[in-house]
């Protein structure tokens, strides 16, 4: 039986010419699992606002169990049926104790006081969040902050979950989780409708809806949908999944073309990309460490033959360019003087040289977006040495502000603090500042957006309200550049951007370090954290807790004690019994290959 | 240098955990003796009775188990404001002067009226900051709103009223750390895109001029935020004005009759001193 229908829906937001919605009708079964994919700005969430009825259709109707939205008297009925997670955890939340937030739902049903107990106590449990019932609602990390938006659903007793973007301000462990919760749920019979920007999320669904521009342009199990090239996928403004893009590149012609049985075949979830490999490379398993000793023809295998690297002895690459930040033993603590001060850093020692790239991991509030902050002197270090070019920040004399145009900062969502309302006069804010004018000023707005790859001649004029969530990010990050900074901090440079957005500002962010602007680059994501970088930063609870190439963190160490996954490729070569593991697919390609 | 830190520098509107008598007044009585106190506050003239309210409150703080002085830090931030305003309200707001000046810088022109005037607004300004932190230190925003609530029951027509004001304050106290937090995101990346936020070279002018261009983005992330929590809200079924229940009720006891008796007798003095002894001025 349909349990939600969209009937020939059209929506168009008020002051809008283009409508955001045209033409869609489908309809999903109770029980069923959908994903809902597509860029930035194809009209993903005002679906999702039009099955809960927070937005009714211009045109059309959109049926929730029997109820149609249209009627204001049924949206009661349509939101007991179907609840909405929305993408920011910390929004969604309206009291201030958990279990208060949690009973949010039920008191608006006006239910009596011992029946909402009851639901509030069977929520969090399905959650999984008893034992923080009593805590403030904003002391928790965003991952349970996204379980409790979860559980103030389920407590409305709804058979429903739509998640629009749910997990894509979580790290590697939160989303985990989730994904983890919403597999007993969909177990238990509750339909699922997942937006999602993850395509290995997308792939794991019964089946896939793809929206473009307002319209519903395919939809069909993950194997159909996947089977579309990659062409077809990126002007849709996705990707492959991570699976068969692995697939794809170690079937890539002159490998080796045993692996070429793979061709036509769509894989998409691990398990059968292991099994399938295991029919390929019969005998792999087991040899891993012999195998592994022979190659050298990967370039970045001798990662792989080294004995698992001290913590500090890790500048052993570039180490003979010039170090331009330096912090010696540097400690930070948030509110010393507030009765609950927080140590945000310590003891933390690091040298960044000239050129260099370094990814850093770690779960939220693990001092990462801190230690960032400092290397701009947004924060300055309570005890320690911190030298920025040459510079002591603490000294007086330092002017700041010169600092931090030659060390930009991107933040978290720049686009967000993108305050001109032309794209041009935003660019030249932070140039201006420094006193630059005229034509000087306008070449540096220039360089800066053909730099990100936005034309200076179309985009200059443009109001920043008309781009793209994907070109807003580009817009922020000119706006850095235009600066002309020699290193570049970036804080979750993609996070929320859809799959081809994200791939093309990481190419951005690539040849930028080509051009020798050294990056530093905080990530939830382990793929991208290792394609921009070999040298990879790990923080827990404020330590620096690895600092040293990439494979050496993952062959000694465990990822889920640091609120990390370990890369695709090594969860594949782990399956293989391949040790010590390969990190990239680069690696994992060398180690295969002599098994043939 | 501390400039980003403002949720830190805020400590208005800030529970801190505690569990001194104060702490456990019922909230109703709390969120009452917060209104009748700052009626007080508000139409006490200036002398005796502000002082006298001053120390009252100190009392209070010292009860509480917090001290007075961490109490007064959160208005560090807005103390170059109290200073402009007090500089404008003593040299160009013209009064009815009786006497001559006290004092003259050039047109500049002091007098007695003016001096007395800036004492008033900030004897009251002090020790309204001072009762609405205490308050806010000592109730959890679940207790302002479960007060508020058995408190307005008898005024609304419908029940939802007082259900409606309830949350009217749960919000207005879940955004006060949202709200740091946007200042705090807004303030750093201005600053690393070449303000002069957090440098060491900024006077004191100079820093309240950063301010302007802080206060449209975070009214527009104030908005944004505003619309999404809307919009969560009305998902888990939320409509205004219609009827809601509660998760949890308050208990009354002797401690509350207690300290409701010592709040009204406070009360009577206060506004029967009036009467009794004021000093007249001019």
């Amino acid at each position: 039986m349909s349990f939600i229908e969209f009937r020939d829906v059209r929506f168009t937001y008020p002051g809008q010419k283009e409508a955001a919605l045209k033409n869609i009708s489908f309809s999903l079964d109770q029980g069923s699992h959908t994903a809902v994919i597509g860029g930035n700005g194809s009209g993903k969430s005002t679906l999702a606002r039009l099955m809960t009825g927070l937005l009714v259709p211009e045109a059309g109707d959109v049926l929730v169990d029997g109820n149609n939205s249209r009627d204001t008297k049924l949206h009661r009925q349509i939101r007991t049926r179907a609840g909405l997670v929305f993408q920011n955890p910390s929004t969604q939340i309206v009291a201030t104790v958990v279990r208060e937030d949690t009973a949010f739902g039920p008191e608006n049903l006006a239910l009596d006081s011992e029946e909402i107990r009851k639901r509030v106590r069977t929520a969090l449990e399905n959650t999984e969040l008893s034992s923080l019932s009593g805590r403030e609602t904003h002391m928790l990390s965003a991952g349970q902050q996204q379980r409790l938006a979860m559980a103030g659903i389920l407590a409305m007793g709804t058979g429903c979950l739509i998640l629009d973007e749910a997990e894509s301000m979580l790290n590697p462990r939160g989303r985990k989780e989730m994904y983890s919760l919403l597999a007993s749920l969909h177990a238990e019979g509750f339909t699922i409708i997942r937006i999602t920007h993850f395509m290995d999320q997308a792939a794991g669904a019964e089946q896939i809806m793809i929206l473009h521009e307002g319209e519903l342009v395919s939809r069909g199990c993950p194997v159909e949908i996947f089977r579309h090239t990659p062409f077809e996928l990126n002007r849709w403004s996705l990707r492959p999944s991570p699976v068969q893009e692995l697939a794809a590149f170690l079937d890539s012609p002159g490998v080796n073309d045993t692996a070429g049985g793979m061709k036509g075949e769509v894989l998409l979830q691990e398990e059968d990309f292991i099994e399938r490999l295991k029919e390929v490379y019969p005998d792999i398993s087991g040899k891993g460490q012999a195998v592994a000793f022979s190659t050298q023809s990967a370039g970045r295998t001798e990662n792989v033959e080294q004995e698992v690297p001290d913590v500090r002895d890790s500048q052993t690459s570039a180490s003979t360019a010039v170090p331009v930040i330096t912090l010696k033993s540097v400690s930070r603590t948030y509110g010393s003087k507030s009765p609950h001060p927080v140590k945000a850093l310590e003891d933390i020692s690091f040298t960044l040289r000239r050129g260099e790239s370094v990814s850093v991991m770690g779960t939220t509030g693990s001092g990462k977006s801190t230690f960032l902050q400092m290397m701009n002197s947004l924060l300055l270090p309570d005890t320690g040495e911190l030298t920025l070019l040459g510079q002591n920040p603490l000294d007086k004399k330092t002017d700041l502000a010169v600092l931090r145009s030659r060390i930009g900062l991107v933040m978290q969502q720049p686009e967000k603090q993108l305050f001109a309302s032309l794209v041009g006069d935003d660019v030249a804010f932070g140039p201006r500042q420094t006193g630059i004018k005229g034509k000087e000023l306008s070449r540096r707005v220039r360089d800066a957006l053909e730099r990100v790859g936005l034309s200076y001649r179309q985009y200059r004029d443009f109001p920043v309200r008309a781009l793209s969530g994907g070109q807003k990010r580009k817009a922020a990050l000119a706006g850095v550049l235009a600066m002309n900074p020699e290193i570049l901090l970036l804080d979750e440079p993609t996070a929320g951007l859809d799959p081809q957005s994200a791939e093309s500002l990481e190419a951005i962010l690539l040849s930028l370090h080509r051009e020798g602007i050294s990056l530093v680059t905080v990530t939830h994501n382990v793929e991208q954290a290792l394609r921009l970088s070999d040298r990879l930063l790990v923080f827990r609870d404020g330590k620096l807790s690895w600092d040293g190439p990439a494979s050496g963190f993952f062959q000694s160490h465990d990822p889920a004690d640091y609120g990390l996954e370990y890369p695709l490729s090594s969860r594949i070569a782990g399956a293989l019994d391949l040790h010590p593991l390969p990190v990239t697919p680069e690696e994992l390609r060398a180690r295969l290959e002599p098994a043939v | 240098m501390n400039d980003f830190e403002i949720l830190q520098n805020l400590s208005l509107g800030q529970y801190r955990p505690g569990d001194s008598g104060i702490y456990r007044l019922n909230p109703a009585l709390k969120l009452a003796a917060l209104l009748v106190l700052m009626v007080l506050i508000l139409l006490a003239p200036w002398f005796p009775q502000l002082p006298v309210l001053f120390v009252l409150l100190a009392v209070l703080a010292r009860l509480s188990g917090q001290g007075l002085l961490s109490l007064l830090k959160g208005t560090g931030p807005v103390l170059p404001f109290l200073v402009l305003i007090a500089l404008i309200q003593m040299f160009f707001i013209p009064r009815d002067y009786a006497g001559s000046s006290l004092f003259t810088l050039g047109p500049l022109a002091l007098h007695r009226e003016d001096l007395v005037f800036t004492a008033k607004i900030f004897g009251r300004f002090f020790c309204l900051f001072l009762l609405f932190t205490l308050f806010t230190t000592v109730t959890t925003v679940s207790e302002i709103s479960h007060g508020a609530e058995i408190l307005f029951r008898p005024f609304g027509r419908k029940k939802a009223f007082s259900h409606d004001l309830s949350l009217v304050i749960t919000i207005t106290f879940r955004f006060i750390p949202i709200l740091a937090m946007e200042a705090e995101h807004i303030t750093k990346a201005q600053a690393s895109r070449g303000g002069s936020f957090g440098t060491w070279k900024t006077g004191f002018i100079k820093k309240m001029r950063l301010y302007i261009p802080l206060i449209v983005p975070l009214l527009i992330a104030a908005l944004e935020r505003a619309e999404l929590l809307v919009e969560a809200m009305e998902a888990r079924c939320y409509e205004a004005g219609r009827e809601r229940s509660r998760l949890t009720e308050y208990a009354w006891n002797v401690r509350d009759t207690r300290a409701l008796i010592i709040l009204v007798l406070l009360t009577l003095v206060l506004t029967g001193s009036r009467f009794l002894l004021s000093f007249h001025y001019p």
